[in-house]
C-alpha cells in the first residue's frame, strides 16, 4: 500500500485520507463545476430503499438534497390500478443526517480535508423506514425535498412470506462507474426484471469518500433501487484509512480507518447492537422470507472475532431454507503476489467457522475477474451434468472495468485431506458479470451473466435430506475466457 | 431533427443566460454542458440504422457521438466509431415557426438550448450496439445499448396512449413498469399527447424524466397528438395551430420526401422488418387530404405480413364528446382505408379512457365469441388507451355503434369489446410469424385485456380473446376516487 498523499496538519500530527490503491487525482478547481447528476439541489435525489427491518412488513428510503431541506418527508399507499392511486397516501416523517463533504471529522473530533469534494458544501441526508405494511404487496411512495418537490412516485413490492424469489449480486462496480457499469446494471434488470433485492458486494466506488464517484454510482444504478431494495457490503475501497506521521522520523502509517464518512448516512441498514459501533451498518443480516437468509460480514473492518462469533449464532438460529453469506474479500482467490497474511488469516478463520455452519453459497468480490468453485466429498472441477454432493459454494465476481487476472491454483492449495476439497470449477477473464439467483423451494438457480445478457457460467443446487446436489448447466463447460481469446483490456484511469 | 445547422451569427446572438432565474430550474429540467434529454428514435430503416437526439445548453457548438459493436468484454469501447452531432439552436422563449411567432410564457427565463442529433447508419440487422454522446467536450452520456431491428423474426414493441398530465409523478410509474413487463422490447410508440403544453419545456423536462434511460435504450416512435401543436400569430394577427417547434428539434425521425415539409417527422412509414409496416399518421390537423392520399399509397406498397397505422385521435369517439365536425372529416379520410388496406391493428389516444373495438365482416359480439371459445373471423382492431392521471368516461353502459358515424360509413359488424375507466395502462404487442399477441397491463403489471390474432397464408385472419378480456370491466362507480390532474407536479 502506498500512501499517495498528505493534506493538512493538525496538531503535531499529519492526517490524510488515503485508500488502497486509489491514484492521487489531480482535479483541482473544476471540481466544482459539478455535473447536473451530481450536484445537490432542493430536489430529493441517490434516493434507494434498504431493508433495516422485516422485508415482508417494511422498507426504509434515503435520499439527499441541499442543507436546506431540514424535513424529511415521505408519503405512501398501497399502489392500485386508478389513476389517482396516490389519494389517501400516509405521511411519514424521517430523520435528515447533515454531511459535510469537504472534511472528515474523526471521533476524536479531528477534521481532515478530503482534497476531491473540495468546495462541495454540506449536504442532507433523509430517510424514513415504512413500516406496518403487508407482505407482497404493491406500494407507491415518493419523498420530498423542498416543499412541493417531490420525486415521483416509485412502486415497490414487499416480500413474500415464502415462496419463489429471484435476487441479484453485483461485484465491484469501483471503475468507470457511469460509462461502463451502467450497462451491467441495465441488463440485469433486463435480464431479471423480478429481482425482489441486490446485492452489492463492496467496493462500490473506487474513492470511498469522494462524492462524485457516489454521484456516478447512483447514476449508473438509475431506478433499479426504487423498485428493489439494496443489501451493501462494504469493501476496502469503502474505507478511509487515516493517515499520520510520526513526528521523529516523518514516517507515515496507518492511524485508523472508518468506513466512508457518506455510508451512514446514505444507507439505512440494519444495526447490531450488540457489535462495536464501527460495524453498525456494515455487518448485518436480511432474512428475506423463510426461503432466503443473507449474511453480511465486513471483512475490512475490526473485530473478526466478534463478527463471527454473531453470524455463527444468526446461522445457527436461522430456519431460512437457503443461507448466503456475503462480503468483501473471497477465501480462495489469491492473485500473484498479493497474499496479505491478514487475508490468509481471516480466510482461516472464515473457513473454520464455515465447517459448523449449513451455509450454501459464500458470494463475494475484489478480484475482479469471475471465479466460482465448491468445497464437497466428492466434488469436480467440469463434471457437467452429473450431481455432485456439495456443502458450500463461493463465487466471485465484478462489474467494473478494471480487472484482475484468475489464479487457478489459487483454490487447489486449500484443498487437502482435513478441510476437504476446494474445486474451482469456472473462472473468467475481462468479463464483467453479474450473478442471478432464482430460488423456488428445495432448488436454487444461478447464472453468471454478462453485459450482452449472454449466460456465462450456471448451476442449480437440490435440497433433500440426505443433503445438497450440484449440476452444473452446459454453459459452464464452454471455454473459458482469458485475455488471450477476448478483446484487448485497457486500463480504466481514462473513464469517466 | 431539422435540417439546418447553428452558424456562427445563431451563436453569438444566443441570449445571455438569465441566470438567477435559471437557478431555480430542477436539475432534471435545466440544460447544462452535459447531454441530457436523450433519447433513440426509430428510422425509416430500423434494420441498418438507428438515430439520436440530445440536449445541451447554448454553449456546447459541435459535437458527437460515438457507436461501437456491443461485446462482453470489458473494454467493449476501445475501437467505437465517431460521428459528427448535426447541432439545432432552439429558442425557448420566443418560438418562430413558418406561420408565425409566439412568446411562450411557459419558458420565460429560459433562453436558447442546443439539440443534437445523429443518425447510426451501416449498422447489421439484430445486432446490438453500444453508443454515447457528448455535451461539451469530455462530458459524456453513460454507454447505452440498443438493438437494430431483425430482418424478420419476432418483434415486440410497447404501445402508451397519452402521458400528458402527471408526467413525472405518475406517468413514471406507467412507463417504468412497461419497462419491468417488458424490458426486451424492441420499440415503444407513444401515441400522441406526450406532454399537456407542447411548448413547455417544465412538460417536456418531466417526460424526459419520467422515461429516463429507457427512452435511450429502446427505441421511441412518438407520434404527434393536438397537444404538441401551439397556437402562432402571424405579422397580420391571424392564428394557426402549428406543431412546436420542439418536436423535430428533440426527435429524429423520418422525413416522408412524398409529403410536404410541413408534415415531415409527424408523419411517416417505418419499414420495421418483412413482418411489420408501421404508419404514423398527423391526426392533429385540419386539412388531411394529402396525408390520405400518401396513407392509401403507402399502405398498397407495403408487403409485410402485419401492418399497424397510429395517430392520436380515434376514429370512435364515446357519445360526450362525439359530433366534432374535425372528427367526422378525419374519419372519412382514413377509415375507408382500414378496410381497403386490411389494416391488423389501429392504435390511437386522445380519449383518456380505455376501448378496445374489432370490425369484421361477419357481425358478432364479444359474447358470443366467448361463448364458443372457438376463433372469429376478424379485419381490423381499433384500440385507444390513455397512461396519463387524466382519466375521462367511456361510452354510455352499452356502447351502441349506431352513435359512431355520419350516417354514410358503414359501421356494421363493429364490436366493442372491451373498455375501462380510471385505469393508465400500457400494452405489449407481439408479432411471431402468423400470430399477433397483445395485452394491456395496468399501471400495477396486471393483464386486463388480451387478445390473439392469427393469419394465414392467404392473410386471412382470426381472433381468440383471451381469458383477461372477460374480468369485471373497471368504471369510475367501482374503482376508487378521482380527482383532477391540474395539482399534481
Amino acid at each position: 500500500m502506498k500512501l499517495s498523499y498528505l493534506s493538512h496538519r493538525i496538531g503535531a500530527a499529519l492526517l490524510g485520507l488515503t485508500l488502497g490503491c486509489a491514484p492521487a487525482f489531480p482535479h483541482g478547481d473544476h471540481e466544482r463545476d459539478q455535473p447536473h447528476w451530481q450536484e445537490a439541489t432542493g430536489w430529493p435525489d441517490r434516493i434507494i430503499t434498504t431493508l433495516p427491518g422485516d422485508p415482508a412488513r417494511s422498507f426504509a428510503v434515503s435520499w439527499r438534497t441541499n442543507i436546506d431541506v431540514t424535513v424529511a418527508l415521505a408519503e405512501i399507499a398501497p399502489a392500485s390500478e386508478v389513476a389517482r392511486f396516490d389519494l389517501g397516501a400516509s405521511t411519514v416523517k424521517g430523520e435528515t443526517t447533515p454531511l459535510s463533504l469537504e472534511a472528515l471529522r474523526t471521533a476524536d473530533g479531528l477534521e481532515v480535508p478530503e482534497i476531491h469534494n473540495t468546495g462541495l458544501p454540506t449536504v442532507n441526508y433523509h430517510s424514513v423506514t415504512f413500516k406496518g405494511l403487508d407482505p407482497d404487496t404493491l406500494y407507491a411512495y415518493r419523498v420530498r425535498g423542498e416543499t412541493g418537490k417531490w420525486s415521483a412516485w416509485r412502486q415497490y413490492r414487499t416480500a413474500p412470506l415464502d415462496g419463489p424469489i429471484s435476487f441479484l449480486f453485483f461485484g465491484d462496480a469501483q471503475t468507470g462507474i457511469r460509462s461502463h457499469v451502467t450497462r451491467v446494471f441495465d441488463t440485469a434488470r433486463q435480464v431479471s426484471p423480478y429481482a425482489r433485492f441486490a446485492i452489492h458486494g463492496g467496493d462500490l466506488v473506487n474513492t470511498p469518500f469522494y462524492d462524485r464517484e457516489w454521484a456516478e454510482w447512483f447514476e449508473a444504478l438509475g431506478p433499479t433501487h426504487y423498485v428493489m431494495p439494496a443489501i451493501l457490503v462494504a469493501g476496502n475501497h469503502d474505507y478511509v484509512n487515516l493517515t499520520k506521521v510520526d513526528g521523529e522520523d516523518e514516517k507515515l502509517f496507518i492511524a485508523d480507518k472508518t468506513v466512508s464518512p457518506i455510508w451512514r448516512p446514505q444507507f439505512t441498514l440494519p444495526v447490531e447492537s450488540d457489535l462495536p459501533a464501527d460495524l453498525h451498518e456494515t455487518v448485518y443480516d436480511v432474512r428475506y422470507s423463510e426461503d432466503v437468509h443473507v449474511f453480511v460480514l465486513d471483512s475490512s473492518g475490526i473485530a473478526f472475532d466478534a463478527q463471527l462469533a454473531w453470524l455463527e449464532r444468526q446461522v445457527m438460529a436461522s430456519k431460512a431454507r437457503w443461507k448466503v453469506l456475503t462480503m468483501h474479500h473471497p477465501l480462495y482467490s489469491f492473485v500473484g503476489g498479493n497474499e496479505h497474511p491478514a487475508h490468509l488469516e481471516r480466510r482461516n478463520q472464515i473457513a473454520e467457522a464455515l465447517e459448523k455452519l449449513d451455509i450454501d453459497v459464500v458470494i463475494t468480490g475484489h478480484r475482479h475477474s469471475y471465479q466460482r468453485g465448491q468445497i464437497g466429498d466428492d466434488v469436480a472441477r467440469y463434471a457437467v451434468g452429473d450431481a455432485q454432493s456439495v456443502d458450500t459454494v463461493f463465487i466471485i465476481t465484478a462489474s467494473s472495468t478494471k480487472r484482475g487476472e484468475s489464479k487457478v491454483d489459487g483454490w487447489q492449495r486449500f484443498s487437502d485431506e482435513e478441510d476437504g476439497d476446494y474445486v474451482l470449477t469456472r473462472s473468467g477473464d475481462n468479463v464483467p458479470l453479474f450473478a442471478a439467483f432464482d430460488l423456488d423451494g428445495d432448488t436454487l438457480t444461478y447464472r453468471a451473466i454478462d453485459a450482452l445478457g449472454e449466460v456465462y457460467d450456471g448451476f442449480t443446487l437440490t435440497k433433500s435430506e440426505s443433503g445438497t446436489t450440484l449440476i452444473n448447466s452446459d454453459e459452464a463447460s464452454e471455454p473459458e475466457k482469458t485475455y488471450d481469446n477476448t478483446a484487448p483490456y485497457i486500463a480504466w484511469d481514462d473513464l469517466r | 431533427m431539422r435540417k439546418f445547422l447553428v452558424g456562427l451569427a445563431l451563436m453569438l446572438s444566443a441570449p445571455a443566460l438569465a441566470h438567477e432565474d435559471r437557478s431555480e430550474l430542477p436539475h432534471w429540467q435545466e440544460a447544462s454542458a452535459w447531454p441530457d434529454r436523450i433519447i433513440a428514435n426509430v428510422t425509416a430503416e430500423p434494420q441498418t440504422s438507428f438515430a439520436a437526439t440530445w440536449r445541451t445548453d447554448h454553449q456546447v457548438g459541435r459535437t458527437i457521438a460515438q457507436i461501437v459493436k456491443a461485446s462482453a468484454d470489458t473494454r467493449f469501447d476501445v475501437g467505437a466509431i465517431t460521428v459528427q452531432a448535426e447541432t439545432e439552436s432552439l429558442d425557448l422563449e420566443r418560438v418562430t415557426t413558418d406561420f408565425g411567432n409566439m412568446n411562450t410564457l411557459e419558458n420565460v427565463g429560459l433562453g436558447t438550448v442546443h439539440y443534437h442529433s445523429v443518425v447510426f447508419e451501416d449498422l447489421e440487422p439484430d445486432t446490438l450496439y453500444a453508443w454515447r454522446v457528448q455535451g461539451a467536450r469530455g462530458k459524456w452520456s453513460e454507454w447505452f445499448q440498443t438493438r437494430t431491428a431483425a430482418e424478420r423474426g419476432p418483434i415486440r414493441f410497447v404501445y402508451f396512449g397519452d402521458a400528458q398530465n402527471g408526467i413525472r409523478s405518475h406517468w413514471s410509474r406507467v412507463i417504468r413498469m412497461a419497462y419491468q413487463t417488458a424490458g426486451d422490447a424492441d420499440f415503444m410508440l407513444h401515441a400522441g399527447d406526450l406532454v399537456q403544453k407542447g411548448d413547455s419545456d417544465y412538460n417536456w423536462a418531466e417526460w424526459f424524466d419520467a422515461g429516463s434511460f429507457i427512452h435511450a435504450v429502446i427505441p421511441a416512435i412518438p407520434v404527434p397528438g393536438n397537444h404538441e401543436n401551439i397556437t402562432v400569430y402571424n405579422e397580420a394577427g391571424e392564428r394557426e395551430r402549428v406543431r412546436t417547434p420542439v418536436w423535430r428539434a428533440q426527435f429524429t425521425l423520418p422525413e416522408e420526401k412524398g409529403l410536404a415539409e410541413t408534415y415531415w417527422e409527424s408523419a411517416y412509414k417505418i419499414a420495421y422488418s418483412d413482418d411489420l409496416d408501421i404508419f404514423v399518421v398527423d391526426s392533429a390537423r385540419d386539412d388531411f387530404d394529402e396525408m390520405a392520399v400518401w396513407l392509401d399509397a403507402a399502405l398498397s406498397e407495403s408487403t409485410a405480413k402485419w401492418t399497424v397505422v397510429t395517430m392520436h385521435h380515434p376514429f370512435f369517439v364515446p357519445e360526450t364528446m362525439h359530433g366534432r365536425g374535425r372528427d367526422m372529416v378525419r374519419q372519412k379520410a382514413f377509415m375507408p382505408l382500414m378496410k381497403k388496406h386490411d389494416v391488423d391493428l389501429v392504435l390511437t389516444g386522445h380519449i383518456h379512457t380505455y376501448g378496445r373495438m374489432s370490425a369484421s365482416e361477419t357481425a358478432f359480439d364479444r359474447t358470443s365469441r366467448q361463448a364458443s371459445g372457438t376463433p372469429t373471423d376478424i379485419e381490423t382492431l381499433y384500440v385507444i388507451s390513455a397512461a396519463g392521471a387524466k382519466n375521462y368516461p367511456v361510452w354510455s353502459e352499452v356502447p351502441d355503434t349506431s352513435i359512431y358515424g355520419d350516417g354514410q360509413t358503414d359501421f356494421s359488424g363493429l364490436s366493442v369489446d372491451r373498455v375501462a375507466e380510471n385505469t393508465p395502462m400500457f400494452q405489449v404487442i407481439d408479432i411471431d410469424g402468423g400470430e399477433l399477441r397483445y395485452t394491456a397491463y395496468t399501471a400495477t403489471g396486471i393483464a386486463y385485456d388480451a387478445f390473439r390474432v392469427h393469419q394465414d397464408e392467404t392473410g386471412h385472419k382470426t381472433l381468440v380473446e383471451g381469458e383477461q378480456a372477460f374480468g369485471d370491466t373497471r368504471y369510475f362507480s367501482n374503482t376508487s376516487e378521482h380527482l383532477d390532474w391540474i395539482d399534481l407536479r
